[in-house]
């Protein structure tokens, strides 16, 4: 109730203000303004009473950091636009029904992308990498050092693919987006042993798979 | 795995962890659509299922039409139970003159018969 209350507050603190919305004039700032106090749960509620500037400060809080998320577990910048966009709509689904005080956003959020990332990596198996196909010869200086780079992460990426999803998920976790093991047990919903567990093993294999790339991906030479 | 792979690797993810992607105002759009879509769907109510009984209702045309059945069909009850009164009773006590009326003229329409002379 407090926290139905405290979204009641924001919301209607945004309508006697008298916000128009601004649709041109940087609407994410206007949002910011607004809801900076209030807590991810409240503006859930807030979306789900029909509040446009809820669904503003939500996609400003959660967009930049689900898109990343895709991006560091896939590779590819159109994929993981496309797994933002689909956790995105995923979240204003469960907002009406979203359980008070049971998970934090992001949480839900991490497991969201996580799953819709491993989905993707898995389908992606027994496909050509990309890194298998011959890239053109550029003479641009730098455009090779950008190459280069992204055969590094599409062979990532490619590594992970092949691993178990669970797996994929507690490494993607611990390793590209930097979370403690208590966090990922809670985004798992597993033990704090078994993500130790799941991390170990799953390193292991992904350097496995990676061994005797290094020449190929220069390492050492930049 | 040695420690070459694992510094290898370790390098790889610590470039691929240094990724921070800008969402396009494109996706930004395209995200902000689908939340008025959701909010949308979500405060228009859902309509009631409509039961079999007032199905049936809405077809004999509502209140309106229900209310006008009522009344055809009471009215036929009522003139079927009702006794029936001969006419001389209606106007039994009526100081009446009878009155004889004959609607067929005396002289018949088809009598073309012409007199003729001798």
């Amino acid at each position: 109730m407090a926290v139905l209350a405290a979204a009641g507050a924001s919301f209607g603190l945004a309508n006697c203000h008298g916000f128009a919305l601004p649709i041109a004039i940087s609407p994410m700032k206007a949002a910011h303004d607004t809801f900076e106090p209030a807590s991810d749960e409240a503006l859930l509620v807030a979306f789900a009473n029909g509040d446009e500037v809820a669904a503003k400060e939500l996609t400003t809080r959660f967009l930049p950091r689900v898109l990343a998320q895709a991006i560091r577990m896939l590779s590819d910048a159109g994929e993981a636009e496309d797994v933002a966009q689909e956790a995105m709509m995923r979240l204003w689904k469960i907002a009406p029904d979203w359980r008070q005080g049971e998970a934090q956003v992001t949480t839900w959020l991490y497991r969201v992308v996580a799953n819709l990332c491993t989905d993707r990596l898995r389908k992606r198996r027994g496909g050509v990498g990309l890194d298998d196909i011959a890239e053109p010869p550029d003479p641009t200086p730098g455009v090779e050092a950008q190459m280069l780079h992204r055969s590094r992460l599409t062979a990532l990426t490619d590594a992970l693919a092949q691993l178990p999803e669970r797996q994929a998920q507690a490494v993607s976790l611990r390793h590209l987006e930097g979370l403690g093991n208590p966090e990922i047990a809670q985004i798992m919903g597993i033990s704090v042993r078994s993500v130790e567990s799941l991390t170990a093993r799953g390193k292991r294999a992904l350097a496995e798979l990676m061994a005797g790339r290094e020449t190929e991906l220069g390492f050492g030479h930049d | 795995m040695t420690r070459q792979d694992d510094t290898f690797l370790d390098d790889i993810l610590a470039q691929a962890r240094s990724q921070q992607p800008t969402p396009s105002q494109d996706l930004i759009a395209r995200v902000l659509a689908d939340a008025a879509a959701e909010q949308a769907a979500i405060l228009t109510p859902i309509a009631a299922p409509v039961s079999r009984g007032q199905r049936f209702f809405d077809i004999l045309g509502g209140w309106t039409g229900f209310g006008g059945l009522i009344t055809a069909g009471m009215a036929g009850i009522w003139i079927g139970l009702a006794p029936q009164v001969p006419l001389e009773s209606l106007a039994a006590g009526e100081a009446v003159d009878t009155i004889a009326l004959n609607l067929w003229p005396e002289d018949s329409l088809f009598d073309v018969s012409v007199e003729t002379d001798g």
